[in-house]
């Protein structure tokens, strides 16, 4: 893919001039197939919001880019996009102005650099994650989580500061990535990155989001979490995060050709406006997936996007150590 | 039994064309399996045959959801034209029931109680099949 870029972006972000093939963005034209580099005319970094009812981690949701170049089926991402375009908003320069205004009034600030934009599909061509590690290392109550589905690269692992910075990776069984998660790398690709990253002394966390409740789906994430167990050190592992399918009622829409996913019971909820699987499959589902991971993991796990009272009713007084 | 025995909206259309697709089958089907399971299908009432084929087709969709939203709506018909009322969330996701008694005296209070011991079984019913994994 061709790159644009607003003279601002170019002007103001050293490591974009450094881009040989980075051409400047002409208005007038009418792009497709290409990544376009603005400035962004709101703010870059804003709460977490999680819905009515849903007590989160409380972060930052990083908006650095719109667009991917992956093929989610359930993935909310790409009907914001209205041209075959990757726009990113690469301006570190008004980024990190944000993060020390925010770092002021927040003690321990957590952002999140991979919700709306995968933290590394891009890294290749972009190293904007590589950058924000340097930014994020020099402020000591700052902490950023990237996330991704992609492969990390070796530039990032041989240059990125690993002060305050988590890596998670979004995973789901191998077959299922193939299906329902188009053109990302297959798992077995993802499990050696994991390893390599680890070696090189990064802090990793996975997030199993979102769970599908296929047929099948407790052997299938028995295997998959028996496989994590044998080659990646889950003990190294900062969190696990377990998330069921949550949808918009335009994701319900963008998801009802495939009968795989809306054959389970999910039910509208007034409550955030979102579809979820009814109550008792959403019991029996974190109850198995806590236990399974129980049995090879002793740390943190957190249930995501779930109604609070859900959580306290059912899992608070659980041994786990859950985080909220 | 065909289609014109039936009076189906745009909405429950909606709903019969997603059923149809995630199950692979048509609405001629799922009319023939209707009949098979409930023969005694009323000819000459278009809305009331179509209230039973939705119902019908809700089951089949929801097995789970209809089980137990069918459990509570027992405990409803139970109480109905007494002074109890009943009231759960609406898709069952807080699993707890105000029970509404309106009384102006003692001997109602009496009465009331009574009738919910008589019907503790519907409750006890209800409680189980929501939190029941084995439902599943």
């Amino acid at each position: 893919m061709k790159i644009f870029s607003e003279k601002y972006i170019i002007n103001h972000n050293p490591f974009i001039q450094k881009i040989e093939t980075i051409q400047e963005l002409n208005n007038e034209i009418e792009y497709t197939n290409s990544i376009i580099l603005k400035k962004r005319k709101n703010q870059y970094l804003i709460p977490y919001e999680y819905g009515n009812g849903i007590k989160g981690k409380g972060e930052y949701v990083l908006r650095w880019g719109i667009g991917c170049i992956y093929d989610c089926v359930y993935c909310y991402s790409k009907l914001k996009v209205k041209d075959s375009n990757i726009t990113v908003f690469p301006d570190l320069y008004n980024i990190e102005n944000e993060i020390i205004k925010l770092a002021k009034i927040n003690k321990n600030l957590l952002i999140n650099a991979g919700e709306n934009f995968d933290s590394f599909i891009l890294e290749n061509t972009i190293p904007f994650s590589q950058e924000l590690t340097h930014i994020i290392a020099k402020h000591k109550n700052v902490k950023c989580e990237f996330r991704t589905k992609a492969i990390v690269p070796d530039s990032f692992i041989n240059n990125a500061s690993k002060e305050n910075i988590t890596i998670a990776f979004s995973l789901s069984p191998a077959q299922w990535r193939k299906k329902i998660e188009k053109q990302t790398p297959p798992l077995d690709k993802i499990i050696n990155n994991i390893i390599k990253l680890q070696k090189a002394d990064f802090d990793i966390a996975l997030r199993f989001e979102p769970i599908i409740l296929f047929e099948n789906w407790q052997q299938k994430y028995k295997e998959l979490i028996i496989e994590l167990s044998r080659k990646i050190n889950l003990n190294k592992i900062n969190s696990i995060d377990i998330s069921l399918l949550r949808l918009t009622k335009q994701g319900y829409k963008k998801v009802s050709k495939y009968n795989e996913i809306i054959d389970g019971e999910l039910l509208y909820h007034k409550e955030d406006s979102k579809y979820r699987y009814f109550l008792p499959y959403r019991i029996k589902a974190y109850r198995f997936l806590i236990n399974e991971l129980k049995k090879v993991y002793t740390g943190k796990i957190h249930i995501g996007t779930e109604p609070e009272k859900f959580i306290k009713k059912y899992f608070k007084n659980s041994e786990n150590k859950f985080i909220f | 039994m065909s289609i014109n025995y039936f009076h189906i909206t745009h909405s429950q259309q909606q709903i019969i064309d997603e059923f149809c697709q995630i199950k692979n089958t048509n609405l001629q089907n799922i009319i023939n399996n209707y009949i098979k399971e409930f023969p005694d299908i009323n000819d000459k009432n278009k809305k009331a045959n179509t209230i039973k084929l939705m119902k019908y087709i809700f089951n089949i969709r929801y097995p789970i959801y209809s089980k137990i939203k069918n459990s509570f709506e027992e405990l409803i018909r139970k109480t109905k034209k007494t002074n109890i009322s009943l009231n759960t969330h609406e898709i069952f996701e807080d699993t707890s029931v105000n029970i509404n008694i309106n009384i102006s005296n003692y001997n109602e209070l009496i009465k009331s109680i009574e009738f919910l011991e008589q019907k503790k079984q519907y409750f006890k019913e209800y409680f189980k099949a929501l939190e029941n994994e084995d439902i599943l």
